[in-house]
């Protein structure tokens, strides 16, 4: 059995498979509800996870990345639609048919999209903390050996060429290389030479690390395993509650719940009791694993 | 017993005309330390591709002669991937798992061993280098030593007799080298295995040598003992002979350089300190007057902040605190042209960051990107670099030396104030080492000029810098002449001190 600390847990889901059903789960929920209620509550369990799972520092470099293109993509969907009844600011058409106009509608629903978005990326960056990345490639290479290569291949070289672009961006800014001046496509421009330093590097790189992987063997006959991917409880519990999740979507897409319409006008938040409790079943019985992981942590601590 | 066997073997990589291993015979016999050395491209790591079974079945090409293992045709041997094992140069792109534990086992695990076997060779494994406490690490958190460590483990798991080290220690600093060759040596003389070993700097491997092969534009050369080939190569090959300590008692001879007398000063720092947001400092409080007319080598354990200063001095960061002057005049007062004319940077590998099409062409990128039109500089520098014959070639498609001489020419042509390298003869033959050495000295010869380099290559400073930096912790201990460190007590000593 695996008693390994991986972010100092002991005990937490580590089969690929209930990892994946339990993510996507988390994931389509995102993307299926669009009751502000439900995502509210489904925005406040995501980021309960990756407390958990020691992933805050991960999380908020990932959010740093991604919401200037996010807030980006609101302002210009805001500004472009125009839908909805309630009518905060107008600009008179300059040229018929292409004036400016902002609702309230609008602003809710792109909020709501954008809310969405981040809990996407959320999502996968909780499926790279709960993950062993080893054991997914273990559990493929059964299944897809040679595509498993080229997983294995990319895995281990997207981060070496990063680093290493790092440096040759240094070494070109010294050469008089300006990334900087400029528009758009004079920045492009100025980039190329970059993206033949990457090329030309993952080639190479992956000459190497084929070569090691020749060298240790990979490929000569059948494999074996230091470790099954026995199925312990937690990846039981996780790929049951990831499968309920999956039902209870199933059930609410033919029902209705957790919806709300915002066009032509948006529909009250709050319309009914049904709406609240049936929310905040779905928010304890997510997060009731890791509650569970919390409690026993505590235990252990104290 | 005769482990290897080479009878009159010549290889030729695919489309190549000239023969890497040009009529080659040796053997190997059983429980030898062997050596293999020699000059870049002289067919030292072809013969241990071809030695581990990689040549001609990975490559291809063609080779002509006999191989035998045990014996038997080497091509005929089965299971021998299970007997001989080889790791090579760069930790970073033989690591294949994310975790310790599962790098270990990898090889096994291909090789189809039971689980019970691989536990059992595992423990073995983990108790024999002393890797019980990093078991459960991610690799990527891992020291270059811990790395190279790992992957040791990795081939000593999957069982063989025989071991191939292409340069393993070329990447690590001069502690983990250390730490690296003892286990060597607990392997050949407590457990009797076969070693052959390709290594630059010999300082610290050549004593634990039975034999050494030289090999020398794809011949061999020299097979002697060790003791023979030293008194053989004293006269002819002696850079490849351990000799930190007599270089520095050369260095003492060395000409106080002129520019050093005048105190004109290259590079100013005060009050220095750097840290990357959100974390600890990596520089802190340096106060420091780096010559014009000098070599300043900077040296230090890995994460005392070397490169880090190295970049805060070519303007690519920002200091927290404190301020940085290029003679005289604050490097943010520079505009950047300015500072392009007046600071060139090199950083670890530069060979791997040239991407024009010619020679002609990264050397023309250069001036470009200066804003300087005179092309007869070209010219100059090609014939300076020897790079005439080569300047229509593509960059990537030449030799390792010649590669690192065009990345050093690529800056050369802008005929910078200030030259600063991070560690430029890092997995460097001797040979290319005294290059890079000649060009330094020649390039301060011109007292307006200054070169810092980061190094971990003791001979290699020993060899060039007229000062020593010593960094710490991100602060700095010392900064004085090579010759005065021959008394010094501290970490450096300890270095110097197996010679």
């Amino acid at each position: 059995m695996f008693q390994r600390s991986i972010n100092g847990l002991y005990w937490r889901p580590r089969h690929p498979l209930s990892v994946a059903v339990y993510v996507s789960a988390l994931a389509v929920t995102a993307m299926v509800f669009t009751h502000p209620l439900y995502l509210l509550l489904l925005g406040a369990i995501l980021l309960f996870h990756v407390a958990v799972f020691n992933g805050w520092e991960k999380w908020k470099d990932y959010i740093r990345t991604t919401s200037s293109y996010v807030v980006l993509f609101v302002a210009i969907n805001v500004l472009v639609n125009g839908e909805g009844e309630t009518v905060i600011w107008k600009m008179p058409a300059l040229v018929p048919g292409l004036g400016v106009k902002i609702s309230l509608e609008e602003i809710y629903y792109n909020l709501r999209l954008c809310s969405q978005m981040l809990m996407l990326l959320t999502c996968f960056l909780l499926y790279s903390i709960m993950q062993d990345v080893d054991s997914v490639l273990k559990f493929l290479l059964r299944v897809a050996p040679r595509s498993t290569l080229t997983l294995i291949l990319t895995s281990l070289l997207v981060p070496l060429v990063r680093r290493r672009l790092s440096d040759a961006e240094d070494a070109l800014i010294c050469r008089g290389a300006r990334f900087e001046k400029g528009g758009l496509l004079d920045k492009i421009r100025a980039r190329l030479p970059l993206i033949k330093i990457a090329l030309q590097s993952c080639l190479e790189g992956s000459w190497e690390t084929t070569e090691a992987l020749e060298a240790r063997a990979y490929g000569v006959g059948p494999r074996t395993s230091l470790r099954l991917l026995a199925w312990q409880t937690a990846d039981i519990a996780a790929l049951c509650l990831g499968l309920s999740i999956w039902a209870w979507l199933g059930i609410t897409a033919l029902n209705g719940e957790g919806k709300l319409s915002y066009f032509p006008v948006l529909e009250p938040v709050f319309n009914s009791v049904r709406v609240s409790s049936m929310a905040f079943i779905f928010v304890v019985s997510t997060a009731l694993p890791v509650a569970c992981l919390c409690l026993r942590r505590f235990h252990e601590n104290f | 017993m005769k482990i290897f066997e080479f009878e009159s073997v010549r290889y030729f990589y695919p489309g190549a005309e000239i023969p890497a291993l040009n009529n080659i015979s040796f053997s190997i016999h059983r429980g030898e330390f062997v050596l293999l050395l020699g000059p870049s491209g002289g067919g030292k790591s072809t013969a241990a591709r071809v030695l581990a079974g990689l040549i001609p079945k990975y490559y291809g090409g063609r080779l002509l002669g006999n191989v035998h293992y045990r014996g038997q045709p080497l091509s005929e041997c089965k299971e021998f991937r299970q007997h001989v094992g080889i790791v090579f140069q760069n930790p970073e792109r033989q690591i294949l798992a994310h975790e310790v534990e599962n790098e270990i086992v990898l090889g096994m695990e291909n090789l189809g061993f039971p689980p019970q076997e691989m536990k059992q060779r595992l423990e073995q494994v983990l108790s024999l280098l002393s890797l019980g406490s990093i078991r459960f690490r991610r690799t990527d958190e891992l020291s270059g030593g811990e790395k190279q460590k790992v992957i040791l483990g990795a081939i000593l798991a999957m069982g063989p007799g025989t071991l191939i080290l292409d340069e393993p220690t070329s990447q690590l600093d001069p502690d983990g080298a250390v730490v690296f060759l003892s286990a060597l040596q607990k392997l050949h003389r407590d457990l009797g295995y076969t070693i052959i070993l390709i290594e630059h700097r010999t300082n610290h491997c050549f004593t634990l040598a039975d034999r050494v092969l030289f090999f020398d534009q794809g011949r061999l050369t020299a097979d002697a003992t060790a003791s023979t080939f030293a008194e053989i190569a004293a006269e002819k090959q002696s850079c490849y002979l351990p000799r930190t300590a007599s270089r520095i008692s050369h260095s003492s001879t060395r000409e106080k350089p002129a520019s050093a007398i005048e105190t004109k000063v290259g590079i100013s720092a005060r009050n220095l300190s750097f840290s990357y947001a959100g974390h600890a400092p990596v520089i802190t409080g340096v106060n420091i007057d780096i010559p014009k007319g000098c070599v300043t080598a900077i040296i230090g354990d890995n994460g005392a902040g070397k490169s880090t200063l190295l970049k805060l001095f070519a303007g690519l960061l920002k200091p927290s605190d404190g301020e940085i002057s290029v003679s005289g005049k604050p490097i943010n007062f520079l505009l950047p042209r300015e500072k392009v004319l007046a600071i060139g940077y090199l950083p670890q590998q530069p060979d791997d960051f040239l991407f024009n099409d010619t020679v002609e062409e990264e050397l023309q990128f250069s001036l470009r990107g200066a804003d300087v039109l005179d092309h007869s500089r070209v010219e100059e520098v090609l014939r300076l670099f020897n790079l005439e014959s080569l300047r229509s070639k593509h960059p990537r498609a030449l030799s390792i030396g010649e590669r690192e001489r065009v990345a050093l020419a690529s800056v050369w042509i802008t005929a910078h104030q200030i030259l600063l390298l991070d560690e430029p003869t890092r997995g460097t033959s001797p040979d290319r080492r005294s290059f890079w050495a000649a060009m330094f000295r020649q390039y301060v010869s011109n007292s307006n000029r200054t070169v810092v380099c980061v190094s971990q290559d003791m001979d290699f400073v020993a060899e060039c810098a007229d000062y020593i930096l010593i960094l710490k912790d991100g602060i700095l201990r010392k900064y004085v002449s090579p010759v005065d460190l021959t008394g010094d007590t501290s970490a450096v000593e300890s270095r110097l001190a197996p010679v």
